[in-house]
């Protein structure tokens, strides 16, 4: 027995618990704003960024419960390679009730639009974000040019 | 600028609450629930936050869970989740820590729901 309910039939039955006046007829848009909202979560986070700060390319990836050991980092040329791995175990002595969360695999290939310089590569992982900072090789960094 | 103009009637105009999160994209983050002896155990993915951007509130028998995540290089979201929990849960005795991107939070059995053996006494 869950004393949970689930989470897209709260969102739905939220919308449905409007005042009363606005209720009727709302019963498909209120499904179809479950499902639309549903749909958003899934993407808003998943993948990378990659972006260019000037003197640096920075790659930015959300990866909850990673552990700094399940990552690796290779940069080959111009490619920057990120694998990493979470395994989701049921803690101790507890039986789970509700199991949304996945163990996954994540791996991108990313062919850097600039060379970079792979000694001024620097990887954090903080908060469960992880962020490569790759600082441009010297040619390709923004000069500023003094008119003369 | 707080420049008020009546130059309608604004008797049926909707109010508005200021909202300054209102353009984040809410997200809904993936839960597990387990449980053991001494009550609930709810873990939540949330990455990107620091420990006081969460809030946690209960409110009668539900759990609410809200974060606004702003991170330099990804997109600011607004995480949003909330349980209907077992009556009686004392509200001083939850827990919670961040880690990793991760939220648990511990919910302690209240005391009328954990199971208690009786014993029987012969007379």
């Amino acid at each position: 027995m869950s004393m949970y309910g689930t989470t897209i039939w709260e969102d739905f039955d939220r919308a449905l618990r409007r005042p009363r006046g606005r209720r009727s007829g709302q019963f498909f848009r209120a499904l179809e704003q479950a499902l639309e909202a549903n749909e958003r979560t899934r993407n808003a986070r998943a993948g990378y960024n990659l972006r260019d700060t000037g003197e640096e390319l920075e790659f930015v990836a959300a990866l909850p419960g990673v552990e700094r050991s399940a990552v690796e980092v290779t940069l080959e040329r111009d490619v920057l390679t990120v694998s990493a791995t979470r395994k989701l175990e049921v803690p101790g002595d507890h039986k789970p009730l509700r199991q949304e969360r996945a163990s996954w695999q994540f791996q991108r290939s990313v062919a850097l639009p600039t060379p970079v310089d792979a000694e001024q590569t620097r990887a954090t992982l903080d908060n469960g974000v992880l962020r490569i900072r790759m600082a441009k090789a010297p040619e390709h960094r923004p000069r500023q040019i003094q008119v003369g | 600028m707080n420049t008020t103009t009546h130059d309608h009637d604004d008797t049926l105009t909707e109010q508005h609450t200021p909202d300054t999160t209102r353009e984040l994209t809410t997200v809904t983050p993936p839960v597990d629930i387990f449980e053991n002896a001494n009550g609930y155990l709810l873990v939540a993915d949330m990455p990107g936050l620091n420990t006081d951007d969460i809030e946690i509130d209960l409110e009668r028998e539900r759990l609410h869970l809200r974060a606004v995540s702003r991170v330099d290089g990804l997109e600011p979201v607004r995480y949003e989740r909330s349980f209907r929990v077992v009556r009686g849960l004392d509200p001083d005795a939850i827990t919670a820590a961040y880690a990793d991107g991760i939220l648990s939070v511990t919910l302690p059995r209240p005391a009328s729901h954990t199971p208690r053996r009786i014993e029987v006494t012969g007379g």
